[in-house]
Parts: structure tokens; C-alpha cells; sequence
């Protein structure tokens, strides 16, 4: 019989989710336990210079239960002693009787995929350390314009995740992630320039230089401001711009859940071509030393790599147990979730495939266009209908195949499912976007451009 | 809620802070008790409960800055060396904070009925109504998502100079968002109710529900706005995100402290809207999602004037921004949670009514774009953009044919300029809205009139 007066501070991550499975296992049909630990460390610089030092410690606990056929969900961060756990229990199996019916069984086994997301000299960097390579980032942009006001953040952390449940399944693992972030603000007279360059993996092996460089180059590039008229043009998305304004609306519409719905436009489109035949999209959590990577979902499926556009016929929906047990399918690994949530189906790892066209050609062959790194305002919208609307934030102007400069007060539209049919083309390379997303250039034939004149 | 530690806690934070040897030192505890309910189409999804307790120490020593936030709250003292130390390796220069009076006080919110004496059937009840009343406006609908929650936040706050707080805060909130769809062609609409006072104020408002989802089957028929530049009036709600993006985020002290530049061009006294422009932000006003007594550094809220006639006269600030700038604090540090250390922002920010009508502005405009309701809104301080929900052609002076939402844009040295037109009644948007800075995320309150806008920019095809 659990004690309800255990101390809970000082069990490891382990015995603590046990005690709670312990706990529900008797009262409930199933019962799930999803525990984690994080230790992050930020050490951030604003204005030039060091600003703040931190310590970030977040341990917290979730418990689904199915009883009497139907699912309910508490979790808590306030584990001071057995009495809480019993709330927690107390809670799921109150709210179960609300709760949607159980479509879904819990793997008597997780099978981790073998990734490799610890790096344990992410764990040794020291803070003296973290300092110094702000500082040289910082250094480095300032030494290339000092009127340039500099921020930069050096950031660690490291995750643990439990996963148990009372059909048997156990699981867990480690993650570090390191990030680093270089930028900053360079105003003249009304007009305000920030740029950013960031990076994450697992590992410390982000070249601080290389990125503070990146940033210098884009500053650079952006100093001239380069005039537009709306006019429908032809636009490149970089692979930030892919990541920041399309690739919510591809999530969208390719998750099991708004299928299951009706709400995506692509519910009825499975096995149909939709987009550019070189256009292919996959989600992977199996690639070693990505942020995004996992060696199981958190509800114990084994990950892998599920193509879900393949030469632009859409070819398959990504779902977690439940929606799958609803749309008659099976899981493919996709059921993420936030502290407070029940799994849902979301992505990993995006990957879109890369073309053939180098992009100087891509560039060259523009007599007029624009070359968009990221925007403001797409998010809002109707993200379900596929299209995007917004301002540019940095963005820069092609002039018979050659960037001439910045572009403001600029708006562009357009629409996945329409103008992503026939694409002017991909290019021959894909970059990382944070640990998440690789993606390649990828260039419109013609979007909507607007400008103030 | 549940507090069996509340009786010691006083004393151990008391203890935790003293002989140290820092500059500024602080704590805050953080319990939150949360209730959702779920809906994806008509069933009811996910319902989930949610507590909380956390707690983190923030340190000054020489202008630099330590942070450690945890969950366990067993050796606090431990954790208040740690951010000592790590003040210590950041501090090169003075700590310059602003002076507050230390208050002692105990917040608790006066509620007329309270969402926890409601019953989790009665509350599935009213959003099952909800979602059954979208669905019954038309054949065209394709689906809804709802949700219900309600939530319990106490903030208790003790600083090295003597404020002891306790701060409790109560929110309700029912939103349904109805997708309507006619083939590839997907349109939505939402409505949300919001108190942090009263259960009853979510009840009873099935009509508003319909509403929105005749709205959203409106949409379908409704023809894409046009882009390029438009005279353009904004209802309250999408004018509340207006006043918050283009202006609101360039008067956070944060950005002007240590900014040369740009403590040039925001220098107190610039012009940089007409005669008719008023924009105040403030914690005091009633009854908003921004709405508290003291902020997250134990500042007493207040109303802050920003533009008063069309020239800017104040700014919002933390104890350190404040200090930095020779300015008086303005209750305007605010952390999402114990996670995370205050920021500089907003609370509830508002454009002050001025003398005209509806009518008589759409009856001034020969041709424009009514937009109404939105979509969110992002600024880069010198351009920012707002998302509309729906909007209508203006012709002639009359409201013509229908839109559908569309993105607007715009340049802060020239759109506030642009504004010629402001209504006589000050609407606050329901629910408000959460603004995301510095990896944080926060309840604002967003009010205004309608307004009209001179040459603003529309994306479009």
C-alpha cells in the first residue's frame, strides 16, 4: 500500500512515476504515466553584454486514464508528497466520466529506435564557457559595424522523459540541446533592421563563428533598400522562410486529426497528386543529433521515418493511438504532447526533399522577384484553407538575377494547394532550420506582391 | 484550491532571504489550479485538470542578474545562494532600480459566482448547448473546435526590501470556432467569452454562438480582399490589436533603455499621431485579462498615458528600466509564470474614444475596407501586422459587397499619422488576447473604438 505522507522530493524520476502508476493501476482499465525532468540553463546577453545567468529546473507528471471506456487526464507539478499523487488519481478518474471514448490500446512493450540525442559534453559545458562563446559572437558582429546592438544567447538543456503504463510498457531517455542565438538591432533615422541567426542540436557542435558570420552576411546584404511595385512576381523561400510561413499549413492539413475532421483540404486527397512532382515531404524523428528526434512518441510508439508527400502526391497523414483508433487506422508514431495535454498527432523532424536546381541559377534566372527569409502576420489567417498572407519582415528584392537590396512595406499572399502545383523549382541543397526542420529553396512561379507606394 | 503550506510559507521565504548579500533579492510562489474541456466536432475530447506549485528566486548584485525557478520548495536557501552567485559572475556595473514603496497585501478577487462552485456537468452541459447551437445554423458546416476552462492562479511575492503580496486571480473562458467548407474552400469564424469574475458571464449566449458560425458559412461566398492600399476602417476589436502592435510594443521601456537610437526617436514629447489620438495602457482598469494590483516585482499598477493628443508622453517600465531612464516604475514587470523572469509589457492597452460614428465614418469613406474581428498581430517594432476575421467593401459610403479576412500591415512612423477617424465608444475586446514576447506569453486586455486608417496596406492577390 503506497504511503500518502511520502516525501516525493527526493525519489528519482523513475520511482516517481511507478508510485503513481502504482497508485491508478488498480482503479482504471489503463492508466498511462508520462514524467519528465529539465534542467535548462540560458545564459543570455542584451545590449552588448552579459545580462543574466539562469537555472531552470521543471519536474512535472501526467497520468491518462481510460475507465469505463472512457479517457481522462490530470497532471501537476506539485509533488510534495504521496497525498498529491493521490489527487492526481483522484482527478483523472473524476474528469474520465467527461471524458472522449477510448479508441486506443497502450504498447505492452516500447521498443526504442536507435537515435542518438545525448551528447554529454552538452551536459559539461560550463557556464564559464557558454559566456565566452557569447561573447565571441557578439564580438564578431560588432567588430563588422559597431553600431550594431547586439544580443546573443547561449542555451543548455537537458530532458528526461519516463514513460510507463500498466500493460507493462516502460520506457525512457535522455536529451541534451544546445542553442545558440546571434543578432541584433542597427536603426538608421526611422528605419529599424534586426537580424537573427540561430542554431540547435544535441551535441556542441554549432560553429559560433560560422553563425555570428551568418549574421554579418545578412546584415550586409540588407543594407541597401531596394524598391518594389505589387505586381505579381516570382518569390524564393529560403528554408527559414519555408519553415516560418508554409510548413504550418502543410501541418495542418496533413495531421490524421483534421482529416479525421474534414477540416483539411486534403481529406479526401490520399493517392492524388496535389503538389509540383518535386516536391516531397517526410517527418523523421530517427536522425541523430536533431533537437526534434526521439526514440519513441510520447505514448510509447517507435518512431520512424513516414513519408507523407512523395513527389507531390500526398501519401500518408501522421496520427497518434487515439485519433487512429477513431479514423480506423493505425498509429504512425505521431502522438506528442504538451505538460498539461493529452498526446495529440503532431511532427518531429520536417524534411522536404531537395531539387536540382543550384541556387545561383534559382537566383539568376529571376528578371524580377523576391528572395523572402521570413515574415510577419502569416500566422493569423486561415491557416486550414492553405493560404498565407503577410508583411516581409526581412526579405530581399532580385533585379535581372541578382539580389539588389532590402525590401519594405511589402505584403505577400498566396495559397499551398494553388501555387505550389506547378513550382518554378526546388534547390540542389536542404538546410537545417533549428532542430527541426531541413528543407530546401523553394521558388514560386508567381505570388500576389503588394506594396506601399 | 488547496494551500496547506500557507501558514509557514511567509516565514520560510522570510528565512530563505535573510543575510543575504546581494543587491535586490526576490521570491515568488506560484500555485495554479486549471480545469479544460476539449471539443473536436460535437464530442467532447479531452477533459483534463491541471495543478501547479513552483516557485523561483531572482537576484541583483552590481546591475546584473541571477535566475533560478524550481518546483520543490524544500531548500530554498540553497536556491538563493545560486542566484546570488550567479548575479555576482554577470555584475560589472550598479544595480539602478527605481524606488517602490514595500507593500504588505493580500489580493483576493471578489467573485460573483464562482466557476469552482459550478459542477464539471453543468459546465459540459452549457459548451455541448454551444457546440449543438453552431452546428444547427447550417448544412455547410464542417466542423467546430470548443474548449471551456477555468483556472485559479495565487501569486505570493517577497522581496529584500519588504513587500510581502499575495496575489489571487480567477479566469473563465468558453470559445467555439466553427470551420465551414464548400470543397477546397475552408472558412472560420469564432466566438469567445471571457470573465475573471463571474461563471454567468460565459451562460446564456447561444445567439452570439450562431452567429459566428453564420458568419463563417458567409465567408464561403465572400470574395478574397483585394491587396495594395486602402482606406480602412477597423471595428474595436481588431483596433485594440492595432493599438497593441503598432504602438504599444515600441513603448516598453526594455526596448528604449539601453537603445541610443532608439531612446532618439522615442524621446518624450514627439508627435506621432493627430490631435484625436489617445493611447493609455494600464493594470488598474477593471475587470480585464491584463488586469492585477501589483506586478511581478511588487509595483503598484497604475494607468499610464503613452500618447496623449497625438504626442507621446510615457512609456511602460520595470523597477530597472526605470531607473536606467530616470523614470518612475509603472507596474509593468510581468512574468508568464514562476518559469520565468518579468519582462517589461503591456497589460490592458487602449485607444481613448474620440467623437464620431460608425455611420458617419463609413458614410465619409468613398472607398474602403471595413475589417472586423482578428486574427492575431506581430510586430518588428518599426512594421508590424494584424490579421482580420471578415471584411466588407466600402462603396460609395455604404458597406458593400463581403471579404474575407485578410492580412494589414503597416510602418509605425506613418500608420498612427494616418489615423483620421476615431469612434465615440471604446469597446474592449472579449477575452482579450495573449501576447507573446521574450518567450513568454500573457493575458492582455486590448480596447478601442472604431477607427479609420488613411493608406493602409492590405496583402492580397
Amino acid at each position: 500500500m503506497a504511503n500518502p505522507t511520502t516525501h516525493l522530493t527526493d525519489l528519482s524520476l523513475h520511482d516517481l512515476a511507478i508510485q503513481l502508476l502504482d497508485r491508478a493501476s488498480g482503479r482504471v482499465e489503463l492508466a498511462e504515466v508520462y514524467a519528465y525532468d529539465t534542467t535548462s540553463t540560458p545564459v543570455d546577453f542584451e545590449a552588448n553584454r552579459l545580462k543574466s545567468l539562469e537555472t531552470k529546473d521543471t519536474r512535472g507528471i501526467a497520468l491518462r486514464v481510460v475507465k469505463d471506456g472512457r479517457v481522462g487526464l490530470a497532471t501537476t507539478t506539485r509533488l510534495r508528497a504521496g497525498s498529491d499523487l493521490d489527487q492526481v488519481v483522484a482527478d483523472a478518474v473524476a474528469l474520465s466520466v467527461f471524458g472522449a471514448e477510448a479508441k486506443f490500446d497502450l504498447p505492452g512493450h516500447i521498443v526504442p529506435t536507435p537515435v542518438t540525442i545525448y551528447d554529454q559534453a552538452t551536459s559539461d559545458l560550463t557556464v564559464e564557457t557558454m559566456v565566452g562563446l557569447g561573447q565571441e559572437m557578439i564580438d564578431h558582429v560588432r567588430a563588422y559595424d559597431a553600431d550594431i546592438l547586439c544580443e546573443a544567447g547561449v542555451r543548455r538543456a537537458i530532458e528526461s522523459v519516463v514513460l510507463v503504463n500498466s500493460r507493462g510498457g516502460e520506457g525512457a531517455y535522455r536529451k541534451s540541446s544546445y542553442a545558440l542565438v546571434i543578432g541584433g538591432q542597427l536603426i538608421r533615422d526611422t528605419d529599424f533592421l534586426s537580424i537573427w541567426e540561430y542554431d540547435t542540436q544535441c551535441g556542441v557542435t554549432i560553429d559560433a563563428k560560422a553563425l555570428a558570420e551568418a549574421a554579418v552576411r545578412k546584415f550586409e546584404m540588407a543594407k541597401p533598400i531596394a524598391q518594389v511595385r505589387t505586381a505579381r512576381m516570382p518569390v524564393i523561400f529560403t528554408p527559414r522562410g519555408v519553415a516560418s510561413v508554409l510548413l504550418s499549413r502543410f501541418g495542418v492539413s496533413l495531421s490524421g486529426k483534421s482529416v479525421l475532421q474534414g477540416s483539411s483540404a486534403l481529406s479526401e486527397k490520399r493517392g492524388e497528386t496535389v503538389f509540383d512532382a518535386r516536391l516531397s515531404l517526410a517527418d523523421d524523428a530517427t536522425i541523430s543529433g536533431v533537437s526534434g528526434a526521439a526514440p519513441f512518441d510520447d505514448e510509447g510508439t517507435t518512431t520512424r521515418r513516414l513519408e507523407l508527400i512523395r513527389h507531390g502526391v500526398v501519401d500518408a497523414f501522421y496520427y497518434d493511438r487515439q485519433t487512429a483508433g477513431l479514423a480506423g487506422t493505425e498509429t504512425t508514431g505521431h502522438g506528442y504532447r504538451g505538460a498539461e495535454t493529452l498526446p495529440s498527432p503532431s511532427t518531429s523532424v520536417v524534411c522536404i526533399a531537395p531539387g536540382e536546381t543550384p541556387l545561383s541559377d534559382m537566383i539568376g534566372g529571376i528578371e524580377e522577384g523576391l528572395l523572402i527569409e521570413s515574415m510577419t502576420g502569416t500566422f493569423a489567417g486561415n491557416i486550414f484553407s492553405g493560404d498565407f498572407s503577410g508583411n516581409v519582415h526581412i526579405g530581399f528584392k532580385i533585379e535581372h538575377g541578382r539580389i539588389v537590396g532590402r525590401v519594405k512595406d511589402t505584403m505577400v499572399a498566396g495559397n499551398i494547394f494553388a501555387d505550389m502545383k506547378d513550382l518554378g523549382g526546388l534547390s540542389d541543397t536542404a538546410d537545417w532550420v533549428g532542430g527541426s526542420v531541413r528543407s530546401p529553396h523553394i521558388l514560386f512561379r508567381e505570388l500576389g506582391v503588394s506594396a506601399k507606394v | 484550491m488547496e494551500m496547506r503550506d500557507v501558514p509557514s510559507l511567509r516565514d520560510r521565504l522570510a528565512d530563505a532571504l535573510s543575510g543575504h548579500t546581494a543587491d535586490y533579492l526576490e521570491i515568488r510562489v506560484e500555485e495554479t489550479d486549471a480545469t479544460t474541456l476539449t471539443y473536436r466536432g460535437r464530442s467532447l475530447e479531452e477533459a483534463g485538470r491541471t495543478s501547479n506549485l513552483g516557485g523561483c528566486v531572482r537576484a541583483c548584485v552590481k546591475g546584473g542578474w541571477g535566475f533560478v525557478s524550481f518546483n520543490s520548495l524544500e531548500g530554498l536557501r540553497a536556491k538563493v545562494d545560486l542566484a546570488v552567485r550567479q548575479a555576482r559572475l554577470v555584475g560589472r556595473e550598479t544595480t539602478t532600480l527605481a524606488p517602490v514603496e514595500p507593500h504588505v497585501d493580500f489580493i483576493i478577487p471578489t467573485l460573483v459566482r464562482d466557476p469552482l462552485t459550478v459542477s464539471l456537468e453543468d459546465k459540459k452541459r452549457l459548451m455541448d448547448e454551444y457546440v449543438e447551437a453552431a452546428w444547427a445554423q447550417s448544412s455547410r458546416i464542417q466542423t467546430t473546435n470548443a474548449g471551456y476552462g477555468d483556472a485559479r492562479r495565487k501569486v505570493t511575492f517577497i522581496n529584500s526590501e519588504g513587500s510581502y503580496l499575495e496575489q489571487s486571480r480567477c479566469r473563465v473562458s468558453a470559445r467555439v470556432v466553427v470551420l465551414a467548407r464548400d470543397g477546397g474552400n475552408v472558412q472560420q469564424s469564432r466566438a469567445v467569452f471571457s470573465s475573471t469574475s463571474d461563471y454567468d458571464a460565459i451562460v446564456g449566449r447561444h445567439a452570439e454562438v450562431g452567429a459566428a458560425a453564420s458568419r463563417a458559412v458567409a465567408l464561403l461566398d465572400a470574395a478574397p480582399a483585394p491587396g495594395g492600399e486602402f482606406t480602412v476602417i477597423c471595428d474595436p476589436a481588431l483596433a485594440g490589436v492595432f493599438a497593441h502592435e503598432a504602438f504599444g510594443h515600441l513603448s516598453e521601456g526594455d526596448n528604449v533603455y539601453e537603445n541610443e537610437r532608439l531612446r532618439d526617436i522615442m524621446v518624450l514629447g514627439k508627435r506621432f499621431g493627430r490631435p484625436l489620438l489617445n493611447i493609455a495602457d494600464g493594470g488598474v482598469v477593471g475587470g480585464q485579462p491584463g488586469t492585477f494590483r501589483y506586478d511581478d516585482e511588487g509595483t503598484p499598477t497604475q494607468r499610464t498615458d503613452l500618447i496623449r493628443e497625438g504626442v507621446l508622453v510615457g512609456r511602460l517600465h520595470s523597477r530597472e528600466t526605470a531607473g536606467k531612464m530616470g523614470e518612475a516604475a509603472t507596474g509593468n514587470a510581468r512574468a508568464q509564470s514562476y518559469r520565468h523572469a518579468p519582462l517589461v509589457r503591456m497589460t490592458n492597452t487602449f485607444i481613448g474614444a474620440g467623437d464620431s460614428s460608425f455611420d458617419e465614418m463609413v458614410a465619409a469613406t468613398p472607398l474602403g475596407i471595413f475589417c472586423r474581428d482578428w486574427y492575431g498581430g506581430q510586430t518588428t517594432h518599426e512594421q508590424f501586422s494584424f490579421g482580420c476575421a471578415e471584411a466588407w467593401m466600402i462603396r460609395d459610403g455604404k458597406l458593400a459587397e463581403p471579404l474575407r479576412g485578410t492580412t494589414l500591415s503597416g510602418n509605425l512612423f506613418t500608420t498612427l499619422e494616418n489615423i483620421d477617424m476615431i469612434g465615440n465608444d471604446l469597446v474592449w475586446a472579449e477575452g482579450g488576447g495573449t501576447c507573446g514576447k521574450g518567450g513568454q506569453s500573457a493575458p492582455v486586455g486590448q480596447g478601442s473604438p472604431y477607427i479609420r486608417i488613411q493608406n493602409a496596406l492590405l496583402g492580397g492577390k
